[in-house]
Parts: structure tokens; C-alpha cells; sequence
């Protein structure tokens, strides 16, 4: 295609809304194709609607050149006298007639066959994210501030003080710090109540490689990508309202590799956010939570701005207030069990009911109630009512398929020292005398080739003491990969394949983390963060 | 009756469901008034014949002093506004033989309390027995724990042997404080966009201060724009608005004012900065809004 004129000058300035790119882009047509039918017509009446409409300005009459050679598309020929035409048409398509690759034939080569704007694609992504909530893989950070030698601070003091987030502030910051190194289109968004009642500020990215800001320059990038490097190229962040943590995404989409280049231009935004929330003397960076989940549920929930976020796992009953009676409350009566779920129906053949004689006298329960659940079926076995009891106790309220907390891979790496009785008896039989009974249940794994965020540090590695000796170490790790990780160890509790009364405290996620390093029973963690 | 349909006969169903609802209520009422009655327990030892105890004595005798202690639990909850306790944590690895230690606290917010908040510690430190270090609690991020925490309840450092002098009813004290103000000021807000004459929801999609569907290069470039001169109106108040510790609280106007202001913790505002869209301050309304939170809207003139 040859140049249109104008003139492409290198600027500083920012991806307008309303700049088109071509029908072509494999980005925008995959992106429209994975919308159900409802989401793609509401959201085209959206596109007209009196709001949006400066930016999605449609192909309509006015526009048409009957010279021009390119509108080979006859069928939408000629185009909509004007907008309110449009909106009748697709008034229709809501009202039940055309099929779903009518609709989107008759957007990309009809009503925006001249191209589809910045924003309208931002406005697809954005329903595309709330639809498919798991389509992104999020890593939760914490914004803490530098570490610097400021005179009269103590170091400790830097960690739980949070910049103020205005919306336009940071854009014109983190504008002004990317323009140099690409071009951008931002493009941000609030959801009121994403979860419990949390607000969440979305901001997408759309990042561009190149010094200009004009249509040309989007177009001409096009037939240089081919296959799906361009996909990636848009990230979210996402900003929790008044919480000290800040949620990037990392796009997956199957089968689709990501450049290199790409990589790079993302590492560059990352590094530029904490940039644009600081200001002077007062500098902030990110810092990893260990928490990398699809479901922004889950991150709302453990580092997010409501109560539950130094509570996770057993100890969300604190959370829910399960265990109280209202304060005025007088009446002795506990309140109804309706509330206590159940998850899974009785198993009749669980006959591993050895263990439970062990030791009845140690309590299973947190908290003073000793709130029995009364209203088991009468066909559950007592050893099977008694592991649900072990489970609730572990457990609380988390770990139920289906409450949306869920964590896709939880990895650690075993820090302890190897049973000494062990080594001496058999050493050639460790690959199957685990130190934690509940290894082997987890789904082997390939081990990655690159370097994982478990490996030791080198200088650790080399002082480790070598087999045989009493502080060996051996590098243990477990993966735990499934829909919902703690929800499954639940199960296989109740099941009485897991013992839940030996079972350490960080499997039943109450380290609320999805990697870590277990030493002595528990999750390492940071000090000084409570 | 015979000419009964299934509307009619669900309609009966729920008023039945609703009877059964009311009464159980009145029941345990009733139930709990019968049993916190000072008479009660004198009654039941002086009617007994010497030395029989029958069974229904004795289930009467143990409900009265369930029904006792539930009683003096509730008014220590109520009037304390602290109250600490026990947890056994199950964690076979939990340290000190998962003995933590939990402190329940207490917020009243218009004639009602609301699910409490709580704390709870362990003794980590196998140097200093008697040590104590927040474990667990279910306090939101906008009340600064960690920092109070810092203040009151110090971790031993490695560098200096001796052992941190910490305060449990200070931090307590002062978590309450933070908690109660700033549940109050929630409420404040609240009213005051009942005194705006605003819903519960506003649109999804205004934010503060910005216009989320402007053109970033417009907006971005469109920071010093002069002035319009001639008389303003300033229009009903569209949006009140605050963050979530409720430090910061703005009011915007139809007319394209806007004010923001900062609120201390005890609900008194400190600054206040309006401005028009096009930029210009708006003295008069940065005067007005200093003072308590509670009454903005009004000297606002912003009433419906």
C-alpha cells in the first residue's frame, strides 16, 4: 500500500483513541471471533452509542467513494445512510436473525471496513477479560518503597506505605516515561465490584514498536508480524483500589509463542509503573507476592483490599465471622447449619479410618465454638463424618470447588533436612521415602530447563552438605497442578487419602502464596510484612 | 378450597413460611428472656423437693448456666469492645505448639455492631518466650496495622539482646481507634451522597477526576487550557466520591466543579482544592468545605 501522505514525524506522543487499525490484523479478528454472539452485537451498539461514538465512527455513506476500486465487499454495499440506520440493523441482529460470523463478516467488512479504532479493540479485550476471567495469568506485586538510605527512616518503615493512585497522574507520568522507547494506547477501566464489593482499576496497554504515532505506522507493521507474535502485544494492569499491590497480566493464549521483542517491550512497561507512582523522596518499586494465579478472584481475595488478605485458607472463618453470634445476639442457640456447605457427596467404601483412633484427644478445630456439624446425612459412615470434621477444621470455609479462589499451580521447594533414621536405612531408596507423606500425590512434572524462581542461590548451594551427612538437603520439590489446587487436597482429605491431622499448615493454603520454600512445616516468608 | 390455583396456594405457602419464621423467632425470644430472668434459676432450687434431682432439673439447671455465661460473654463483648481468647491452631508445624492467642475487636456503627475484627498472635521466638508477633488478623490495608504494630508491640532485633518492650492494650487501643473512625467515616460518606440525592450505584466508568472515554493524546495535552470568563453555575452533584480509608473525599458537580478534600481521621476536614474543569480554583468552595465531614453537602448548598 503506498503512502497516504501526511507527514511521519518521531513524537513523544501517545496512540489516540480513535487511530484505525486494518480489518486485517490477526489480533482484532481472533480477538472478535472468541466473543459469544450477545457480547459481540451489545457490544457494537455500544460502538454507536451516543458515549463511545466519537471514537468508533463507523463506514457510512459519506465516507463512500464510488471510484475507489478497493470496495470490492458488495455485499454491504453501499454503505448506512447514517448512525441511527445502524443501530436499527443491529437492533435486529439482538432480536434473534443472523448467525454470530454474520455479525462479525459484517462489522469487518462492512460497517468498519475502513478499520477498527484503538479503542473499539480495547472495548472487544475488555469484555473478552470479563468473560474468560481465567484467559490471563496474573502475578500479583506489592509496590514497597526503596530501600534507600534516607536519613531518619527506618528501612522497616518503607513497607506498608502506598502511593495514592489518580488515574490521571500516573497515565501522564507513565506516558511521558514510555514514549521515548515506543508508542502506546492506553486505555483504562473500573469495575465497581469485582469481588466482595472491591473496586478494580484496569488499565490496558496496546504497545506499539515503533517512533511514530500515526495510522500509517500501525498499518505498515502489519505484514512484517506474521503468525502470532503481534498477539501479546496488549497488556493489563491491574490496581486494586486502596491496597499496596498491583496486578500484571501475562496474555496466554494456546499455541501462541511470544517474541522476544515483545518480552522486552513488556519488561520495559513493568519497570515503568512503579516509576510513575513514585515521586520525589519518595520512590517505589515491585516486589514479588509469590502469588501468580488466572483468577483475579483469588488475588482480589489475598491481596486485595478487603480483611482477607493476612487470613487465607483455615483462617478465613475469622474472616466470615463463622464462629460469632452477633454482639446483641443474647440467644444461646447457635445459629442454623444450613450455612455449612458440602462440597462432596459421602464416600461409602472409605474404610482408612486407622488413623482417626490415633489421637482423638487433639483438637482439629480453630477458634472456642465447639460447633459440631449435627446435621450430617445419616448414611455417612462415622469415619467418613469424622474426616469431613478433620477437613472443616483444617480447611474453614476455603477450598470449595466452585467459590472462585483459585489457584492453578502451586509449586515449593522442601528446605528441610532428610529424616536422619532414613538416610541410614536407605539411601538408595529416597526417590520414594519423601519427607512429606503427601508427595507423591502431586502430578509429576517435567522439571523446567530454565531457571526457576525455586533454585537456590549458588553460594547455598555450595556450602550444602552432601548425602549421608545428617543436614543433607536434597533439592525436593512439589508441584500441585489442577482447576483448583486446594480444593483438591480438601477433597483427598475427606477422602482420607491425606492425613489432615499430620498434613502441614501451608497445604491448606494458609501461606496464601502459589511458590515458596518450606522449612520446618511452614512457607518461608518476608519479614516484617504483616 | 377448590378453586384454589397454584399462584394462590404458593402465595399461602410463603405467608406460612413467614408465620413459622415469626414464631420461631418469638420462640427463642421468649426462650431467652425465660432463662436470662434473675427468678428463674431461684424458682427452679426452691421448688424442688430435698435431695431428688430429677433429669429435667438438671437439663434446666445446665441451660441456665449456659444461657449465664453466653450472657456475660455478650456484655463483655458489647461494653469492653476487646475481648481476647484461645486458638488452637491444627498446624502439626504451627510454632509454640499452635497456642495463639486471639483478640476480637468491636466495632458500633448506627445503633448496630458489625462483624468483628481480629487479631491473632503467636510467641515465635524460642529466645523470648514471652514475645509476642501478629500471626493472622482480618484487618482491611487502609488501616495501618503493621505500623502501629511497629509502635507498640517492637520485634526483637538480632542486632541488640535484649528483649523488645511491647504494649498487647495499646496496639489494641489504638486498632479499635482506627477501626471505629474509620467505619464512621464510611458512614459519613454514605449519608452524604443520601444528601446528594445519589443511588447506591453510580455509572460504571466515571472515575476520579477523569474522564475514562477522553482521548489520552487530548487529555494528556490538555492540562493548561485558559480560562472562560463570566459567571458559572455549578449545577446538581453528580458524583461523591471517596477512596477506601477515606482520606480523600470529592464532590462533582454538573456544572464541571469539582472539589477534593482531605479528611483527617477523626472526620474533620483539613484542605480542601475545587476547581473548575477548565482549571480555575473556586475559593468560595475550598472555604466552605472546612469543618466536619458530616455536614459538606449542606454548606455546600448542595441539596436536592
Amino acid at each position: 500500500m503506498a503512502p497516504r501522505g501526511g507527514l511521519s514525524v518521531p513524537t513523544n506522543g501517545v496512540l489516540g483513541h480513535s487511530l484505525r487499525v486494518p480489518t486485517t490484523n490477526t489480533e482484532l479478528v481472533r480477538a472478535l471471533s472468541r466473543l459469544r454472539r450477545e457480547a459481540l452485537i451489545s457490544i457494537v451498539l455500544q460502538w454507536l452509542d451516543k458515549k463511545h461514538r466519537d471514537f468508533c465512527r463507523p463506514y457510512l455513506y459519506a465516507d463512500h467513494d464510488p471510484d475507489d476500486a478497493e470496495n470490492e465487499h458488495l455485499e454491504y454495499d453501499p454503505p448506512a445512510q447514517g448512525l441511527e440506520e445502524l443501530k436499527e440493523v443491529y437492533e435486529g441482529y439482538q432480536r434473534g436473525k443472523g448467525s454470530r460470523k454474520e455479525v462479525v463478516d459484517r462489522v469487518l467488512y462492512g460497517d468498519w471496513r475502513h478499520g477498527i479504532s484503538l479503542y473499539q479493540l480495547a472495548m472487544v479485550e475488555e469484555r473478552l477479560l470479563l468473560e474468560h476471567p481465567t484467559s490471563h495469568k496474573w502475578y500479583g506485586k506489592r509496590l514497597v518503597r526503596k530501600q534507600d538510605k534516607e536519613p531518619g527512616v527506618e528501612p522497616s518503615d518503607y513497607t506498608d506505605d502506598f502511593p495514592r493512585f489518580q488515574v490521571a497522574t500516573f497515565l501522564q507520568s507513565l506516558a511521558n516515561r514510555l514514549a521515548p522507547l515506543m508508542k502506546a494506547h492506553y486505555y483504562f477501566t473500573r469495575q465497581k465490584n469485582m469481588h466482595k464489593g472491591m473496586g478494580l482499576t484496569l488499565l490496558r496497554v496496546f504497545m506499539h514498536d515503533s517512533p511514530y504515532n500515526t495510522e500509517q505506522s500501525l498499518q505498515d507493521v502489519q505484514p512484517q508480524v506474521s503468525g502470532g507474535s503481534n498477539t501479546s502485544k496488549a497488556v493489563w494492569v491491574a490496581f486494586p483500589d486502596s491496597s499496596p499491590f498491583v496486578y500484571l497480566s501475562i496474555s496466554t493464549s494456546p499455541g501462541q509463542r511470544v517474541g522476544s521483542e515483545v518480552l522486552s517491550l513488556q519488561k520495559l512497561l513493568y519497570d515503568a509503573v512503579p516509576h510513575a507512582l513514585s515521586k520525589p523522596f519518595k520512590r517505589y518499586e515491585f516486589q514479588d507476592t509469590k502469588l501468580h494465579t488466572r483468577s483475579l478472584e483469588a488475588l482480589l481475595s489475598l491481596r486485595g483490599s478487603g480483611g482477607s488478605n493476612a487470613a487465607p485458607g483455615g483462617w478465613s472463618i475469622f474472616v466470615d465471622n463463622k464462629l460469632n453470634q452477633n454482639t446483641l445476639d443474647f440467644g444461646i442457640n447457635p445459629p442454623s447449619g444450613d450455612a455449612i456447605k458440602k462440597s462432596k457427596p459421602p464416600n461409602p467404601d472409605s474404610t482408612h479410618d486407622g488413623v482417626d483412633k490415633e489421637n482423638n484427644s487433639r483438637t482439629t478445630k480453630r477458634g472456642r465454638r465447639d460447633a459440631v456439624l449435627d446435621d450430617a446425612e445419616p448414611a455417612e459412615s462415622p469415619a467418613s463424618k469424622r474426616l469431613k470434621q478433620v477437613a472443616e477444621g483444617r480447611f474453614g470455609n476455603s477450598g470449595i470447588v466452585g467459590d472462585g479462589m483459585t489457584l492453578e499451580r502451586v509449586e515449593v521447594r522442601i528446605d528441610d533436612a532428610f529424616p536422619a533414621n532414613v538416610v541410614s536405612a536407605a539411601l538408595d531408596e529416597e526417590d520414594i521415602q519423601t519427607p512429606i507423606p503427601a508427595a507423591r500425590k502431586s502430578k509429576a512434572h517435567g522439571r523446567p530447563s530454565r531457571p526457576s524462581e525455586l533454585d537456590r542461590p549458588a553460594d547455598d548451594l555450595a556450602n550444602t552438605p552432601g548425602a549421608g551427612s545428617a543436614d543433607w538437603r536434597p533439592d525436593v520439590r512439589v508441584t500441585f497442578y489442577g482447576s483448583h489446587v486446594f480444593a483438591g487436597i480438601r477433597q483427598l482429605v475427606e477422602k482420607g487419602v491425606v492425613d489432615g491431622e499430620r498434613m502441614p499448615g501451608w497445604m491448606t493454603g494458609e501461606a496464601g502464596v502459589s511458590i515458596g520454600v518450606v522449612k520446618d512445616g511452614k512457607i518461608r516468608t518476608r519479614k516484617n510484612n504483616v | 378450597m377448590a378453586t384454589s390455583t397454584p399462584q394462590t396456594l404458593d402465595a399461602d405457602l410463603a405467608n406460612l413460611h413467614a408465620q413459622l419464621a415469626h414464631l420461631r423467632h418469638r420462640r427463642a425470644n421468649l426462650s431467652t428472656a425465660l432463662l436470662a430472668h434473675p427468678n428463674t434459676s431461684t424458682l427452679l432450687n426452691t421448688n424442688r423437693p430435698r435431695g431428688v434431682q430429677k433429669p429435667a432439673h438438671r437439663s434446666a439447671a445446665s441451660l441456665i448456666s449456659k444461657q449465664q455465661k453466653h450472657t456475660t460473654h455478650s456484655l463483655h463483648r458489647a461494653l469492653a469492645g476487646c475481648t481476647a481468647y484461645k486458638v488452637q491452631d491444627p498446624d502439626p508445624h504451627a510454632v509454640d505448639s499452635g497456642r495463639v492467642l486471639g483478640v476480637q475487636i468491636e466495632v458500633f456503627i448506627e445503633g448496630a455492631f458489625l462483624p468483628p475484627y481480629h487479631i491473632l498472635l503467636n510467641r515465635p521466638y524460642a529466645t523470648y518466650p514471652q514475645t509476642l508477633k501478629i500471626h493472622k488478623h482480618t484487618l482491611p490495608p487502609c488501616i495501618p496495622l503493621a505500623q502501629l504494630a511497629r509502635k507498640h508491640l517492637p520485634q526483637p532485633n538480632k542486632n541488640d539482646g535484649s528483649e523488645p518492650v511491647q504494649d498487647l492494650q495499646k496496639l489494641v487501643r489504638a486498632v479499635r481507634w482506627e477501626a471505629q473512625s474509620w467505619h464512621l467515616r464510611v458512614a459519613a460518606v454514605e449519608r452524604l451522597r443520601e444528601e446528594a440525592g445519589l443511588g447506591e450505584d453510580e455509572e460504571v466508568g466515571i472515575m476520579q477526576g477523569l474522564d475514562v472515554d477522553a482521548n489520552p493524546s487530548e487529555m494528556l495535552n490538555g492540562y493548561v487550557a485558559p480560562a472562560k470568563a463570566g459567571p458559572r453555575r455549578k449545577g446538581r452533584i453528580v458524583t461523591v466520591d471517596s477512596d477506601r480509608a477515606v482520606t480523600v473525599v470529592s464532590i462533582e458537580w454538573m456544572g464541571g466543579l469539582g472539589v477534593k478534600m482531605r479528611v483527617k481521621k477523626d472526620g474533620e476536614v483539613e484542605k480542601g482544592v475545587a476547581r473548575w474543569r477548565s482549571g480555575e480554583r473556586d475559593e468560595r468552595t475550598e472555604r466552605a468545605v472546612l469543618g466536619r465531614i458530616e455536614g459538606v453537602v449542606e454548606r455546600l448548598g448542595g441539596r436536592r
